[in-house]
């Protein structure tokens, strides 16, 4: 929770986080809720947010977020632009491809950002549990 | 006669305090509470020693048997990965932090309560883990308020308020014992409706209000009301008793913490 207003174009105030997510599978009400908190507020002031997340069905999301695109004037562009990236869906095991999160703000909480993340991310055991209905619903499709 | 009916306090004391003044100026004459008394806020032990204190009838919500019995719901309760991981942090800090007469008051609560031709549950008749959705199927919505035998069905659990009317209604039952008779009943339904009262700590519309609602038997209305209270308070004593932070930024942004209803048609199976 950070109360104070930094000016958004004194750079020397700003701060950067990276954070490399390859191998990590999250599930998409997961990541649903955790790109809406980021960006709006809950782990300080981000002015821009660009993430790459494996989703739990196999796809590659690209989530992309400017902050303060004047609505007037730019209505039809939303602040987050969200992607499917044409890859092959991994539902096996943990993906290889990159995935990570680059946040730019003011005021950050990384140990918050951190903690979502990581419970947001699935472990072995849910992983392989999710994957073989995954697997079951292919077949099924398969077999119809 | 009029009758309050709060839900889902959430051991947010401050909220508490508020809704019983505003219950109070309102000119209530008695006092319902559908349940979830702790989970995820600061003050169980408080909120249970004023509902006790004042008295107030009160049916057992799904957190109140969760800290009672032990988590052992089915993954229903939460929508996400994330949400199970907070609300498991909420029940474990809960489970904690009340004390040992706060725990026997929430395991001898009433599942539902009956006044008259009212009837008061947390979830639904059938499971406190049941949400009754607005939006929820005509049949199925009616045969849970029939299920009471009450007119009105007070519920809460959803943590948004609303009042949804079912007239009209005409069931069709055909039973068959074999190996012959077969009978047909069709029969109608008078207007049953069902109330949901809000949430007093953990409300979901957007706003950090707490609601609930006054049903005054006289003229058959039902008033939804929405308190403003000092949310900022909860915020800092959920900092201070180390749940985490970020209970506080959804509870200001009037957001749930973690559960909500992905199919409102599903009933744990415990």
């Amino acid at each position: 929770m950070n109360t104070s207003t930094p000016n958004p174009v004194n750079f020397a105030q700003s701060q950067t986080i990276h954070s490399i997510l390859t191998g990590q599978v999250i599930d998409g009400a997961s990541l649903e809720t955790f790109w809406y908190e980021l960006t709006h507020g809950a782990y300080g002031q981000v002015q821009k947010a660009k993430g790459v997340f494996t989703l739990v069905d196999g796809r590659v999301l690209q989530l992309d977020f400017v902050a303060g695109l004047p609505k007037d004037s730019l209505e039809t562009i939303p602040e987050t632009i969200t992607t499917e990236l044409p890859l092959p869906p991994c539902t096996k095991g943990r993906p290889d491809h990159f995935s990570g999160l680059e946040i730019i703000g003011f005021n950050l909480d990384r140990a918050g950002i951190a903690q979502t993340l990581e419970d947001s991310c699935l472990d072995d055991q849910a992983l392989a549990y999710y994957q073989a209905q995954i697997q079951e619903q292919i077949q099924a499709q398969i077999q119809q | 006669m009029k009758t309050a009916v709060i839900s889902c306090i959430h051991a947010n004391y401050e909220a508490l305090n508020a809704v019983l003044s505003d219950i109070d100026a309102q000119h209530a004459d008695q006092i319902y509470c559908l349940g979830d008394l702790v989970g995820y806020g600061p003050h169980p032990n408080a909120v249970v020693e004023m509902i006790q204190a004042l008295d107030i009838p009160t049916c057992q919500g799904c957190w109140d048997e969760d800290v009672v019995e032990g988590l052992n719901a089915c993954e229903c309760s939460y929508p996400s990965v994330l949400a199970e991981h907070r609300g498991r942090q909420a029940h474990e800090w809960t489970n904690k932090a009340i004390h040992p007469e706060t725990r026997e008051f929430l395991a001898q609560l009433p599942l539902s309560l009956r006044h008259e031709n009212l009837c008061f549950v947390h979830g639904s008749p059938h499971n406190q883990h049941e949400y009754l959705l607005p939006e929820m199927d005509d049949f199925v919505a009616l045969e849970r308020v029939l299920a009471t035998g009450a007119d009105i069905l007070f519920c809460g659990h959803t943590h948004v308020p609303y009042v949804r009317s079912l007239d009209g209604g005409q069931l069709q039952i055909k039973v068959t014992l074999p190996p012959t008779v077969t009978a047909h009943k069709t029969f109608s339904a008078p207007l049953k409706r069902i109330v949901n009262a809000g949430s007093v700590g953990e409300p979901r519309h957007g706003r950090p209000n707490a609601t609930y609602v006054i049903y005054d038997s006289e003229s058959d209305r039902v008033t939804l009301r929405e308190v403003e209270y000092d949310y900022q308070k909860t915020c800092a004593a959920i900092l201070e008793k180390g749940l985490p932070a970020i209970f506080a930024w959804r509870l200001a942004q009037g957001l749930e913490f973690a559960e909500r209803a992905e199919d409102p048609s599903h009933i744990c199976e415990r």
